[in-house]
């Protein structure tokens, strides 16, 4: 899927990184009958007593006929996870808290069509087949519950193509590739004052009259609901938020000492809610943490970059 | 290693299209067993399948666990109350059909419809316990391929069509057919059963009679049907030296012809004479006797049966079934088991007249076969005359027979020259069996019915044994020389009575084209029911014993067969995991594109050198070309991948492709 261009939020973590493909090779595909196998083996069993039994020359016949098939479908399970390539992608930044979308391809590279293919990470399962040298992208979510850099969960392929008596499955596959992980914003709290000083005793949604109206854009997570744009949204393509310029410029540094709460999560938390305010209200303004520093700036490359930061910052040991 | 843990399969709910593909399924296994089973059981079943496809069409829930349990245990208490047991072969397919028929009910989940679809593998089995004709064999196989279709069916992700069941089928199939085969022909197959003794099915018996009474009956009975087929290894004789002997019947009260127990005591033939070896194999239809045809002279004959004294061959107990066994005979040899007094005893109070002219013919006679042959030549050259439909004889059949009738078949003719033999003091008897058969071209074998029954008699003769006279071939060549089926056809296009010669009668059977079709059609039938009773309804412990042997194994025992079977397989699983592993032909050399790569290159001045593989050519090119660095060293990647198997696919085919029609040198 494209990234949507409207969206600042950037793509995946590293852009220029190569792509890390996973090749299902026969030694990773791992095969036990299901419960299906078992049973069906206990019928041909029963099958083969009764045929032995009544010496029944058809029974015998089909009795083998049928435990041949199973085999057969043995291979053919195992044979539809092997020459597989897997391209784990991580998605864009998101909240904790939220679910996070990341993407795998699949590419067929053994020349031959795949059908019931699953594909298992993190909570969601994808079931799909591949054409002969098709490939596939697959949209796969997870929760991850804290900021931070996280490891996209480990995929798996399991198949029960075609009969069901046989369950194949890869070894996990573990992605070197991290999920960015913002951390939670507080809920609204007021800005800090230009000054640098006290905290602005007015919430930033009371502070229309400072701005000029500016333009409309589309909403954005984290965007006070207050700035929606109610009327224009109601058109039907989307919530819109209404932009305010500041025209006196003004720059506003968002510290780590100012920032409310009593641990380090909920000073994070507190941060992460300026720098949306902040960015929302089109205030340049600067992040400052301990051993970090941002310039004073505005803008989608800049916001990301305060809420990496905020996202990867370990208090200094 | 340690095995990762695997996974919970992935598991849906099975499609309703999926569902009634099974429900359908299911119910053809149980249709069959609807003829047999009582009418109140199919009634039920009927009424499970068609509930259950009400409710999955009007969405409805399937009665509860309680309302099901009671209706399984009403229909086991009503099996049981009809059939007085819930085991054995009627009882336990009733039982199953039932439960078959409550499980359709039931069926919902994946995991029912699983259980479901291997119920009606057992179902169709325990239909084959019942019947193994080829059209049971049809329906068998049907049931399998429905079985295998519904399992991809039932777990298949997307939409599944008819023509992607089908193909999945037969490649699932096809495949493993070897192995099945093997598996059929060389496990260990065992007599008698594991449990219980089987029920025999009961077939009509037919066959010889064990006495003959010429002149009681006026009418040859026609009977078409198979008494054996006979397939012959090698050379195989002449139609009118296909002698099947059956029984030797040699006490003879005026009336009846018999057997004499004390001569039928086992083993001991003695064969004098030396001849032509001949091979063959014998199907026997069930005849509910003992008896086994065998071609004369016998040597040896194989399965349980064991050769008499008087050359004939039994088996210890009846033959409820098909009986499948070998023989060995010898051309120009005869008994030689010497003959006791009775041999030569004429009946009580023959008719003098009898008597008389076996004097008359014996006068002068050197030894018993010149006496026979004075005989033959009697009813050669007198007023004999060979008929289906003789008059009946009185109280005296032989004398009525030969001075007032004298008209009657095979065996008027054979008890009237024993019962003159023995008149003249020499030893004589009586040999019923069959003569000739159909030859099969479409099989290559004799289809021997009970029509073609013969009676012919034996003689003794000092320093020979018992010499073969059959006095029928005297009276009428023609049922010697083309058999009884072109004696029949012959007598309704009245060519019996007119006296041709026997090239005459073969251009006057001479079939039209239809006929001839039709005739042909009906060998390939016969053919087809030959080589099925041979390959699947007598495939048993013996005839497994017999193919292996001849296939040249010496002492097949079942460990012999239980490892081999073990060898196949093991060598049957690699291969088959190669054969489907082997990586997709390409549908075109990539060297057609390296080529044009070098094509283009060598015009923009860098010619590959012979010894340069593409590795290096395109490290050289990337260096003269260094602004397309990259676009050279992928092509070359790409087509090494391509030629040395790293990555053989179409996709990078395509984009080999792609990129060097896309390629332009350029300094």
């Amino acid at each position: 899927m494209l990234a949507n261009h409207s969206d600042t939020r950037p793509q995946a973590a590293s852009v220029a990184a190569p792509p890390e493909i996973h090749r299902t090779r026969p030694r990773q595909v791992f095969i036990l009958p299901t419960r299906f196998g078992l049973l069906f083996g206990g019928a041909l069993l029963l099958m083969l007593l009764v045929s032995i039994n009544y010496n029944n020359g058809l029974g015998h016949l089909f009795t083998f006929v049928l435990a041949a098939t199973g085999v057969m479908s043995m291979y053919y399970t195992q044979r539809n996870l092997v020459g597989l390539e897997l391209e784990p992608a991580p998605g864009r930044p998101v909240f904790a808290g939220e679910r996070a979308h990341f993407s795998v391809r699949v590419v067929e590279r053994n020349d031959r069509p795949r059908s019931s293919l699953w594909v298992r990470g993190g909570e969601t399962e994808r079931v799909f087949d591949l054409k002969r040298a098709g490939d596939a992208r697959l949209r796969l979510a997870f929760s991850p519950a804290a900021r931070g850099l996280h490891e996209i969960p480990r995929l798996r392929l399991v198949s029960l193509y075609p009969l069901g008596l046989f369950c194949a499955w890869t070894r996990p596959f573990e992605s070197a590739r991290g999920q960015l992980v913002y951390p939670r914003p507080a809920p609204p709290t007021a800005l800090p004052s230009a000054a640098g000083g006290a905290c602005d005793e007015r919430a930033p949604h009371l502070r229309h009259g400072d701005e000029e109206f500016h333009g409309i854009r589309e909403h954005r997570h984290g965007d006070a609901v207050s700035r929606i744009h109610w009327k224009h949204s109601a058109r039907g393509d989307g919530l819109k938020t209404k932009e305010f310029s500041d025209p006196s410029g003004r720059e506003i540094h968002l510290k780590w000492s100012q920032a409310v709460g009593y641990d380090t999560e909920s000073r994070i938390s507190c941060l992460c809610r300026w720098v949306l305010d902040a960015e929302a209200a089109a205030l340049r303004y600067s992040l400052q943490l301990p051993g970090f520093k941002t310039p004073v700036d505005n803008g989608p490359r800049h916001r990301h970059r305060c809420l990496e930061a905020l996202a990867l910052w370990r208090e200094p040991a | 290693m340690n095995l990762p843990r695997p996974p919970r399969a992935p598991l849906r709910q099975p499609r309703t299209a999926a569902l009634y593909a099974l429900i359908a399924s299911v119910a053809f296994a149980i249709a069959p067993h609807l003829a047999r089973a009582p009418l109140w059981l199919g009634a039920a079943v009927a009424c499970c399948i068609l509930w259950r496809v009400v409710l999955l069409a009007t969405c409805g829930r399937a009665p509860n666990a309680w309302w099901r349990a009671a209706l399984a245990a009403a229909l086991a208490g009503l099996v049981l109350l009809q059939f007085q047991t819930l085991f054995g072969r009627v009882a336990g397919s009733a039982l199953l059909i039932a439960f078959a028929g409550l499980k359709v009910l039931e069926t919902e989940s994946l995991r029912d419809a699983m259980f479901l679809n291997c119920l009606s593998m057992v179902v169709m089995l325990s239909h084959l316990l019942f019947d193994q004709s080829p059209v049971a064999g049809l329906y068998g196989a049907v049931v399998v391929a429905l079985t295998i279709a519904n399992f991809g069916a039932l777990v298949s992700s997307s939409r599944f069509s008819v023509p992607r069941a089908l193909r999945l089928t037969a490649l699932l199939l096809c495949g493993g057919i070897p192995l099945a085969l093997a598996a059929y022909l060389l496990f260990p197959r065992i007599e008698g059963s594991l449990w219980g003794i089987p029920e025999t099915s009961s077939s009509a018996a037919t066959g010889l009679a064990e006495e003959m009474s010429p002149g009681d009956v006026n009418l040859l009975s026609r009977d078409d049907r198979v008494a054996f087929r006979a397939e012959f290894e090698g050379r195989q004789p002449a139609l009118s030296e296909l002698y099947w002997r059956t029984l030797v019947l040699d006490a003879f009260d005026g009336r009846t012809w018999r057997r004499r127990p004390s001569a039928h005591s086992r083993g001991g033939l003695k064969v004098g004479g030396r001849g032509d070896l001949y091979r063959y194999s014998i199907a026997l239809e069930a005849t509910q006797r003992k008896w086994l045809p065998v071609l004369e002279t016998p040597l040896e004959v194989s399965a349980r049966g064991f050769l008499s004294r008087d050359a004939t061959a039994t088996l210890s107990k009846e033959a409820r079934e098909r009986v499948n066994y070998e023989g060995t005979s010898i051309a120009a040899a005869y008994p030689a088991d010497p003959p006791e007094r009775a041999d030569s005893r004429l009946y009580a109070n023959a008719d003098a007249r009898v008597v008389e002219l076996a004097r008359r013919l014996g006068r002068g006679a050197r030894d018993n076969e010149e006496l026979a042959e004075r005989i033959l030549t009697m009813f050669r050259e007198r007023e004999f005359h060979y008929t289906l439909r003789p008059p009946l004889l009185g109280v005296e059949p032989v004398a009525a027979f030969l001075f007032e009738t004298r008209r009657g078949y095979c065996e008027h003719y054979a008890s009237a020259f024993a019962t003159l033999m023995r008149a003249a003091n020499a030893p004589a008897r009586v040999v019923v069996g069959f003569h000739g058969g159909e030859f099969n071209r479409r099989g290559d074998y004799f289809i021997v019915r009970q029509s073609d029954a013969h009676a012919w008699a034996e003689v003794w003769v000092d320093g020979k044994g018992w010499v073969r006279k059959d006095p029928t071939a005297a009276v009428a060549p023609q049922r010697v020389e083309l058999g009884m089926d072109a004696l029949r056809r012959l007598e309704r296009a009245g060519g019996l009575s007119a006296g041709l010669a026997i090239a005459e009668l073969r251009e006057l059977l001479r079939p039209g084209w239809f006929e001839s079709g039709v005739r042909d059609l009906a060998l390939l039938t016969d053919a087809f029911t030959y080589h099925w009773n041979l390959w699947v309804m007598s495939y048993g412990p013996q005839r497994q014993r017999d193919l292996l042997r001849r296939l040249g194994f010496e002492t097949p025992d079942s460990w012999w067969m239980a490892i081999t079977l073990g060898l196949v397989t093991a060598a049957f699983l690699p291969l088959a995991y190669l054969a489907l592993n082997r990586r997709g032909r390409l549908p075109e050399s990539p060297l057609k594109y390296y080529r044009a790569f070098q094509r283009k290159l060598r015009r923009a001045g860098v010619a590959a050198r012979p010894d340069e593989g593409p590795h290096h050519f395109a490290q050289r090119a990337a260096s003269r070309y260094p602004r397309q660095r990259d676009a050279i060293l992928i092509i070359g990647g790409l087509y090494s991948g391509l030629r040395y198997g790293r990555r053989a696919d179409r996709r990078t085919l395509a984009e080999l492709r792609r990129r060097v029609l896309a390629f332009r040198p350029r300094a």
